[in-house]
This record gives structure tokens, sequence and C-alpha cells, in this order.
């Protein structure tokens, strides 16, 4: 840092001559070059809609993953209410075969 | 040309997202209501509601032509992999027991998906398509490598 301060000489250069080389590109093929600006200028609310629709999928994504999940808990709620049920019945039958 | 390449090319961008965003609405107005539907229906096994969630929510997903394309390689190769999921998912149908209402429904959900699917994602599945593009990597042939490297076979069998 304190070299960069004292000779900021060839930050200057290679500055200059690397905007040179960017200019002299876009003079010659000027399609690549207004394809980056038009981009430029685009890209901002490209990326605005496209987060808005990011996080609208996630959210639906997350809905109803937690609702199958939900339906999930309340279908072995339900075996296990069966279950149980036929156990008793079952028991109740030994019993009173046994009695 | 070289006014109206530029804007073409950022025109098409735009009609990209455009799609994207229509798929992203459309998904949430119509297939949200008869996704949920059919997660609250007593006619239908837990299987068939995990498929229904699965493809809503593959619905937007950008690997879907790519992973359709390696499976569908996979079963004209004779992959045993492919094979024996095919089997699983065939007897898992014919062992299930919900309504024949709730599998049309989830037959018309499969195919709302793919209309999504492909109303955003044409650039992809053509890229997919493709006969010599291929997103996995080959198996290294091992032997070859084992006789003609004879310091490297140590590596390799430690690797393996």
């Amino acid at each position: 840092m304190a070299e960069e301060a004292k000779d900021p000489g060839w930050v200057k250069d290679l500055s200059h001559e690397t905007f040179q080389a960017c200019l002299a590109f876009y003079d010659k093929n000027p399609v690549i070059g207004s394809i980056g600006f038009l981009l430029l200028l685009s890209s901002v609310p490209l990326i605005i809609v496209l987060r808005y629709m990011t996080k609208m999928k996630r959210v639906d994504n997350q809905l109803i993953v937690d609702k199958y999940r939900l339906e999930l808990e309340a279908s072995a709620k339900k075996m296990k209410r069966k279950s149980s049920k036929a156990a008793v019945r079952a028991a109740s039958t030994t019993t009173t075969a046994g009695g | 040309m070289e006014i109206t390449l530029p804007i073409v090319i950022v025109s098409l961008l735009f009609y990209q997202a455009y799609l994207y965003g229509k798929a992203v609405y459309m998904r949430r107005m119509v297939m949200m209501k008869r996704v949920t539907m059919f997660l609250e229906r007593t006619d239908a096994s837990d299987q068939l509601k995990m498929l229904a969630a699965t493809a809503f929510v593959d619905s937007l997903s950008l690997k879907l032509p790519f992973q359709l394309v390696s499976f569908r390689k996979k079963r004209q190769d004779n992959d045993p992999g492919a094979k024996r999921a095919e089997r699983r998912a065939k007897e898992n149908l014919r062992k299930d027991r919900s309504s024949l209402h709730a599998r049309q429904e989830l037959d018309s959900l499969i195919e709302m998906m793919f209309t999504i699917n492909l109303s955003f994602n044409k650039p992809l599945v053509i890229l997919a398509s493709l006969p010599h593009f291929r997103v996995e990597r080959k198996p290294v042939p091992k032997d070859f490598y084992a006789e003609s490297f004879q310091h490297g076979h140590m590596k390799i069998k430690e690797m393996c």
C-alpha cells in the first residue's frame, strides 16, 4: 500500500493502456460493444424481475412441501389409530377366547 | 445489421425472462390450486401425493431435460439401475390402492408440469438433445491406464 502511494505511475499507465485497448476493441467490432452496453442497461430490471420470480417460486415450493408433510403426518396418525384399534380388537378376542 | 443484431439478442433475453415469469405466474395461479386439492384427497395414496408434490417442484427446475435425456440414455444402454427403478415404479403402481379418478388427476398434473417446463425451457431442451453433449463424466478406462503407466497403477488402485 505504501509503495503504491509513493509511486502510482505504473497503475496509471496500466489503466490507461487497458482503457485504450478496450476502446480500440470496441471500435473494431461495435456489435459486441453495443451488446455489452445494452446488457449493462438492462441488467438492473432483469435482476429485479428474476429475483422476484425466484422468491415467488421458493415460497410456492415451500408451501407445497409443507402441505405434503402435514398430509403424511395425518396419514401416519390414521394408520397408527387403525393399528391400535386392530390390536385392541385382537387383544379382546384373545382374552375372550382365553376366558 | 450492426444496430439490429444487439437489439435482437437483448430482446431474446428479455423474452426468455418474460417466459420464465409467465411460467411462475401460471404455476401459482393454475397448478397450485389443483395440487393442493390433490393433496387433500382421501382416495389417493401417499405415493401419488408425493408424485404430485415433486411434479409441482420440478415444473420450474432447469435440470429436468438433462435428467430426462440421461435416463433415456441409460435405458437404451440397458443400465441395471434404470431397469430396476422402472420395474420398482411399475410394481408400486400395481400395488397402489388409489382410485382411477385420482390417477387421472395425477396424469393431468404431470402433463401440466411438462407443458409449464417446456414453455420456458426450450433452449436447454435443445442443448440437452444434442447428440454429443454430455453433462456427466465418462468413467475412466482403468485397465488401459494401469497397463500404460506403471507408476500410476498404485494411484488408480487407491482411488478405486
